[in-house]
């Protein structure tokens, strides 16, 4: 396990080789790489990785290369399934996510989070062009006739490549449910893209309510799972990339679904949020772990499904296949399990690597008491895109990521001191949890405060340099100061409030801006507070630029 | 036929000397222990063992003539212990340390070469809380030995076996508790008797 814990989950790390021989996991939880030979059920090679390479996902190309995305590392480790042999590491950006094999040019195609589509050949040799598009990338599918189809991690749409531009974007639709209180759903969090057998497109994300009410005593309970009542729900949306449309199916009682695996006309899911224990309130807890719905039931638009079907034991899945004859492998955390079959009854595998528990991961990814878990909202550490609307006003999530505890207090109001503070004013108050250990909660601190910021992508130099004197001439920095970017004051800088001064970092991650999310881009923040509303269009620019180095 | 009045109740007019057929000789004798046994069928958290016991006990035959004795001492037990995470908090750990008193009431030698000793015990077991601290539980369990007799009924070598309920604590949130698992226990022993 990594000295700094295991790194927030991200799924969908699980690939069945074509022929159905090996089972390839990556293993960010232990640094490793398993290969498993799936007729003797063993491992047959453990590739150890360094601490922070974050192994991510796979991608085989036609020669039976099997090629796997090192998140934190920014590279692509190419390696023999048959040998165990390391065949390469290439450096590929500096947030590699989502991979697949260009059949038709023999390239590897990488979409990166700080946002472009990077191709390099599948048999060696360093990147063969970039394609800039936007940042947030998260899965690429290469279709058989050339189309490219790349999600969008915190919106969830997917954008239709052709040709080299962005032809089409296709978001799956808000929708709208009944239940104590009203809702809309708006899509977010798309935790994995993959394509259907039958060439569908299916996306497998969250969606956020829009009204949450109070956020004080008695009813500031965060449901996360429950179709009409949650703030959070699974989702999986079913994309028809011809026609542009999506129609998405609520999961209803599943937490963090970060895979999907269709075969024979059903869906299984990779459910990971860790158990949580019942409160003494509604006593809710939402299913985790291999589960199954038909397709013939994902068929109404917005119309939520019970997911009953279990097929595992309820413990985090992190990736989920189907091999030829139709049986489900699934890739549990902890402990480290290759299952084959519903409750592995064909067979199952123990990881190497040992044990990968830590408590702070474990609270953090925990289905309290209410379903929803922190990384609901705050996915791989960060942020949902989200803007909530409290009974206070418009209140947009923040990330966690970079160093937390140096930020504090923390909330937009400012109003939380300390992790403790954060425990039970949301883990136990707001999302149902019970009030976990004092080892625990130290545990947390430590673990969300090692999360690293995401790399920001290369700007303008000289358009940033413009934009770092504008910053200083300002008086930006006299409140956006320090190594993060904030003294941590509250303060009333005629936005709406007083209000807790945001960090300054991984700002190309997270749009919309300000704590109501009024401002869609970094150009749109300037102008709004601080000595900037004389700047012109072109100062406001090169502003941003500097902005989104940070 | 002797019969001058002194010591004829002191004569053995059977074969068999009873004084002498059970060994060692004497009505009280003190005596250590070891026990190394297997804990099978365990499943986490209590994929335990192996058990290492030492048994500081003392011997009281019941008569001079009975190949009958009592067995008692106090034990001092080890055990690697295991541990699981549940999830929500709930985390649950088996009891690696145990004191226990142990009688065995039915101890009885077989001829001069076997011995067979039966009883229980009941004691105080301690297993681990997480994020610091022990607990402390009563608990018990069942014994038994089958020894060979060797050097004069001193040294008892051979087989053990029983069952104890192990502690198991759990770790919670909301209600922490203790409760016992039967376990299963059997493994080899030897012990000395000082004469």
């Amino acid at each position: 396990m990594p000295p700094d814990g295991p790194p927030a989950l991200a799924g969908g790390t699980l690939h069945l080789t074509e022929g159905g021989r090996y089972a390839i996991a990556s293993d960010p939880d232990r640094a490793s790489i398993h290969v498993v030979h799936l007729t003797s059920r063993e491992e047959l090679h453990t590739i150890e990785l360094a601490p922070e390479d974050e192994p991510g996902r796979i991608a085989e190309d036609a020669a039976g290369r099997v090629h796997v995305v090192l998140r934190r590392a920014g590279e692509v480790l190419s390696l023999d399934p048959e040998s165990g042999d390391v065949l390469e590491r290439r450096a590929v950006c500096r947030a590699p996510r989502g991979i697949d094999y260009d059949e038709g040019s023999s390239e590897l195609v990488v979409a990166c989070a700080e946002g472009s589509l990077v191709r390099l050949p599948a048999a060696g040799g360093g990147v063969a062009s970039v394609l800039p598009l936007e940042p947030d990338l998260r899965d690429v599918i290469v279709r058989s006739d050339g189309t490219t189809l790349v999600s969008v991690f915190r919106s969830a749409e997917v954008l239709v490549v052709r040709d080299g531009v962005v032809a089409s974007r296709i978001r799956p639709a808000s929708m709208e449910s009944t239940g104590f209180t009203p809702r809309s759903w708006v899509p977010t969090v798309a935790w994995r893209m993959r394509e259907h057998p039958d060439g569908a497109i299916l996306v497998h994300q969250h969606s956020a309510s829009s009204q949450l009410g109070t956020l004080g005593v008695p009813s500031g309970v965060y449901y996360g799972g429950d179709c009409l009542n949650g703030v959070v729900r699974s989702v999986v949306s079913i994309v028809d990339v011809e026609s542009g449309t999506a129609r998405s199916i609520p999961l209803d009682g599943l937490s963090l679904v970060v895979d999907g695996a269709y075969a024979g006309g059903q869906i299984y899911l990779a459910a990971a949020a860790e158990p949580g224990n019942a409160t003494a309130g509604f006593g809710i807890t939402s299913l985790t772990g291999l589960r199954r719905v038909s397709e013939t039931e994902a068929t109404a638009d917005g119309i939520c499904i019970p997911v009953w079907d279990q097929l595992g034991e309820e413990r985090p899945v992190t990736g989920v296949a189907v091999t030829s004859d139709g049986q489900v492998v699934a890739q549990y955390r902890e402990p480290g399990t290759l299952a084959v079959g519903a409750y592995g009854s064909l067979g199952s595998v123990a990881l190497a690597g040992g044990s990968a528990l830590h408590f702070g991961h474990s609270i953090f990814h925990e289905a309290a008491g209410s379903g929803a878990t922190c990384a609901s909202c705050h996915p791989e550490g960060g942020d949902d895109g989200h803007v909530w609307r409290f009974d206070v006003g418009a209140r947009r999530t923040q990330t966690l990521r970079g160093g937390i505890l140096e930020t504090a207090p923390f909330h937009w109001s400012g109003d939380v001191v300390d992790g403790t503070r954060v425990m039970e004013g949301t883990f136990v108050g707001r999302m149902g949890g019970a009030r976990p250990h004092d080892f625990e909660i130290a545990a947390f601190e430590e673990w969300v405060d090692a999360l690293p910021a995401l790399p920001a992508p290369d700007e303008e130099r000289a358009a940033a340099e413009r934009g770092r004197a504008l910053f200083d001439a300002s008086g930006c920095g006299d409140c956006h100061s320090g190594r993060l970017g904030t003294n941590n004051q509250t303060v009333d800088v005629g936005t709406g409030g007083r209000f807790n001064v945001p960090s300054l970092y991984e700002l190309v991650y997270r749009a919309p801006y300000l704590h109501d999310g009024r401002a869609a881009t970094l150009e749109g923040v300037v102008g709004t507070h601080g000595d900037t509303g004389a700047l012109t269009d072109a100062q406001r620019g090169d502003l941003a630029t500097y902005l989104r180095t940070l | 036929m002797l019969d001058d009045g002194v010591g004829a109740s002191t004569v053995p007019w059977n074969d068999v000397d009873p004084e002498a057929s059970y060994l060692p000789l004497g009505l009280v004798h003190g005596g250590v222990q070891l026990r190394l046994a297997a804990l099978p069928g365990g499943t986490a958290p209590q994929l335990d063992g192996p058990l290492v016991e030492l048994f500081g006990f003392f011997d009281l035959r019941y008569s001079r003539w009975s190949a009958w004795r009592m067995r008692a001492g106090i034990a001092l037990s080890y055990q690697p212990h295991s541990e699981q995470y549940l999830g929500g908090g709930e985390l649950v750990a088996s009891s690696p340390l145990a004191l226990r008193a142990r009688v065995l009431p039915i101890s009885f030698d077989m001829g001069r070469w076997v011995g067979l000793r039966l009883g229980g015990d009941v004691g105080a077991q301690w297993a681990p809380i997480f994020g610091g601290g022990m607990s402390t539980s009563v608990f018990g369990g069942l014994t038994g030995d089958l020894v060979v007799l060797l050097l004069d009924g001193r040294l008892e070598a051979g087989v053990t076996g029983g069952i104890q309920w192990t502690a198991i604590h759990r770790t919670s949130r909301s209600f922490p508790y203790t409760y016992t698992h039967a376990e299963a226990v059997i493994g080899l022993t030897a012990a000395y008797l000082v004469p």
